[in-house]
């Protein structure tokens, strides 16, 4: 499970560097994205740019890292493909997460 | 692409099992001239398939075989999977909403939502206990993508 970050200020920017998100790689993202955030900037921002699949299992995993990140803290997301925007879409999950066009959106509307 | 032109194959169980299944299926796909949209509808629909078979199906390790066979016809790609796991219960195909987002943030579901999109994007799906084995048949029409009205929203 691969994942870079880097930090701006105080935004956070986790990029998934795998072009899946799936059963066989969930637990390993929960866990990974876990690290990387413990005790980090107040926003995460998850860059799904590479991903080009996802399935319910790894929706699951990046609900999970919401959740875990707690109720003071936010993981916002950018770089949607179509495919992997459709997912949120037909589970409603594009409700719930704040999601942005680009990084450079993402990062105006945080320090805003 | 021909009529009614077929692929099919067997694979391991697993969730890696599923991943290369997948990704083979893709590109045999592409080679056929399947547009985009319908490819990714294909993937999406057999991966929670497939998924719950090996969370479900042939929970607790134990390993087994899954049969895939597609049928690609002028309309659309008929899909039939078999494998030898456990009975799906009735309850879990019938047609129903997919978890609710509107709740508090600790209380977002973390899954629940296979059947609930194999059922937006599928036309039709069937499922029958042959002996020890399960075997569903699905029906995606060419280009359909979320069918506004279906479903729960």
């Amino acid at each position: 499970m691969e994942m870079s970050s880097r930090r701006h200020g105080d935004t956070q920017v986790v990029t998934i560097d795998e072009n899946r998100i799936d059963a066989a790689i969930a637990i390993a993202f929960k866990d990974k994205i876990r690290d990387l955030t413990e005790n980090g900037p107040r926003n995460v921002i998850l860059d799904l740019g590479r991903v080009e699949f996802i399935d319910s299992s790894g929706l699951g995993a990046i609900v999970a890292a919401m959740k875990q990140l707690g109720q003071d803290r936010t993981l916002q997301l950018t770089g949607l493909m179509p495919n992997v925007e459709k997912v949120f879409r037909l589970t409603r999950m594009d409700t719930v997460f704040r999601i942005h066009e680009s990084i450079d959106a993402a990062l105006a509307a945080n320090t805003a | 692409m021909a009529p009614d032109e077929t692929i099919a194959f067997s694979f391991d169980g697993s969730a890696i099992g599923v991943r290369q299944a997948l990704t083979r299926l893709m590109r045999d796909l592409q080679a056929r001239s399947f547009n985009k949209v319908d490819r990714d509808n294909v993937e999406l629909v057999l991966a929670e398939a497939l998924n719950n078979i090996v969370e479900h199906g042939y929970r607790g390790g134990k390993n087994g075989k899954i049969d895939l066979c597609c049928t690609l016809r002028p309309e659309g790609v008929d899909i039939v999977v078999m494998d030898c796991g456990a009975a799906v219960p009735e309850a879990v195909l019938l047609p129903r909403a997919a978890p609710d987002p509107q709740t508090r943030m600790h209380d977002l579901p973390e899954g629940g939502w296979g059947w609930s999109m194999i059922h937006k994007l599928t036309g039709k799906l069937k499922y029958s206990r042959e002996g020890d084995c399960n075997r569903l048949e699905l029906h995606l029409p060419f280009s359909v993508d979320v069918r506004p009205g279906s479903g729960s929203d």
